[in-house]
């Protein structure tokens, strides 16, 4: 698959012609498009925030070498 | 800005006796075949009332059933009326948020519920509790129908034209229930000194008559478009963000690319801030939280502009939760309206739980952005006795403008 895509604005998107087999691709503009990325990147920042915080703290040093 | 994201093929209508298409049926198969289920955790209504089967899996599931033979369209009555359209299921299925942009085919639950409530409608299948939302319709079309002055009515003694580069769009909603909106909009942008225009005779625009009867709805919206063209506009402000992402998701979709420019009252009352345009003489001195409206947040990603108004209010102590929090409340109206009146119960839930939320942060007012919201949380409010008060942020400006609304 990964020989099979294009890169636009600095994001993968897949050949058109794979999809003409069994599903079709649908009327998505640009700006649906840029919605999705900015949708994206709010939950992998509140994702990435939340289990960040939950993380236990690793040892110390002074924990390491007790 | 124009956000398009549609299916030609949900056009074909599913009938009673008459095989599911082919394309619909593998659209369904798409979520069907999830097991994430992020749909589900953030639904205001599966969160109150526990049922998959509303819930954007139980929506396609239902519809695939259709499909498999396996159930028939009279039992699906009841099935696609607990739908808020708030779009939270759709930008957060991973369809959608992780593959919908590289496949260009993403899950479009609203639409596919619009759809399926005008089909059962078309063949006189109707939810339980359809009679007060043909109500709405018909006192809406019986608006639509009337005369020009009753229309602009809300605007007496404002002295606005009927023309101009920048046109405000009021809807019916606005225009007869929540006055103190649009009237607010109008002297807070005539006092910013904006020239603009009302239109003499604006067409309806309620979602429930979209979701009943789409040919009519769209023979108004492209009525809307040609007069606001040949009134001259070439900027149109949206004081409804219902109408705000109809204006901007599903015009486009019937009339081709507008004319003139959309944006919404709060992008354009934060520009006019940046622009020192606006003079706040009062200090608002309360603790404030805000609630994204659906149709503007989920639906079409806009929620910048009310917060940074509220960071310009003199004395204000804001407390507001991130966009992304707030893909899980709604207020318990939904777009379309439909929701609250077919479930006014579980409407009154949803509200409820956003309410208490707000009360968790510690704010005396809760600020809106959205008529519906307004009128939906005054009813809450007012029922379950939190104290809390809801107001629209268009109030707090024209307050801190020393504006009389």
């Amino acid at each position: 698959m990964a020989e099979k895509v294009v890169k636009k604005d600095g994001y993968y998107e897949v050949e058109p012609w794979r999809m003409t087999e069994y599903l079709h691709q649908h009327t998505v503009n640009d700006e649906a498009i840029k919605k999705m990325h900015q949708d994206r990147m709010l939950y992998l920042t509140w994702m990435h925030e939340q289990e960040a915080c939950r993380c236990l703290p690793g040892y110390t040093k002074d924990e390491l070498e007790s | 800005m124009e956000i398009l994201s549609y299916k030609d093929f949900y056009e074909e209508p599913v009938k009673k006796d008459a095989p599911v298409s082919e394309e619909l049926t593998k659209d369904c198969y798409n979520v069907f075949a999830c097991r994430h289920k992020f749909c589900r955790e953030w639904c205001p209504d599966y969160v109150e009332e526990r049922n998959e089967s509303y819930t954007s899996y139980g929506v396609h599931t239902s519809t695939l059933a259709l499909a498999c033979g396996n159930a028939s369209l009279p039992e699906m009555k009841n099935e696609f009326i607990h739908c808020l359209e708030c779009g939270q299921c759709e930008l957060k299925c991973p369809n959608t948020m992780f593959g919908g942009d590289f496949y260009h085919y993403a899950t479009t639950t609203v639409d596919l519920v619009r759809k399926m409530r005008r089909d059962l409608h078309a063949q006189g299948i109707d939810y339980d509790g359809f009679d007060e939302v043909q109500q709405v319709i018909d006192e809406h079309l019986a608006h639509d129908a009337g005369p020009d002055e009753e229309l602009t009515s809300w605007a007496a003694g404002l002295d606005l034209p009927l023309a101009g580069e920048t046109m405000m769009f009021v809807d019916y909603y606005n225009a007869f229930q929540t006055r103190e909106v649009p009237i607010a909009a109008a002297k807070i942008l005539k006092a910013a000194g904006v020239e603009f225009g009302i239109l003499k005779h604006p067409h309806v625009t309620t979602g429930e008559l979209y979701e009943t009867d789409e040919d009519k709805w769209v023979e108004a919206a492209k009525k809307n478009v040609a007069d606001l063209k040949a009134a001259g506009a070439k900027t149109v402000i949206l004081v409804n963000p219902h109408e705000y992402s109809y204006f901007i998701k599903e015009y486009p979709r019937y009339c081709g690319t507008l004319p003139f420019e959309v944006v919404y009252i709060t992008d354009y009352v934060n520009d006019l801030i940046k622009a020192d345009k606006i003079a706040f003489v009062k200090p608002y001195n309360k603790n404030v939280t805000y609630h994204d409206p659906c149709s503007l947040n989920k639906l079409c990603g806009n929620y910048q502009a009310p917060r940074e108004i509220i960071a310009a209010l003199p004395g204000t102590h804001a407390d507001v939760e991130k966009p992304i929090l707030q893909w899980k409340y709604c207020c318990g109206n939904g777009v379309s309206g439909a929701f609250r009146k077919a479930l006014p119960d579980v409407a009154y839930k949803i509200g409820v739980r956003r309410l208490r939320h707000a009360n968790d942060v510690g704010a005396e007012v809760l600020l809106l952005a959205c008529p519906h919201c307004k009128d939906m949380f005054a009813e809450t409010k007012t029922k379950s006795g939190i104290n809390i008060e809801p107001v629209h942020i268009l109030e707090v400006v024209a307050y801190c403008m020393g504006i009389e609304v």
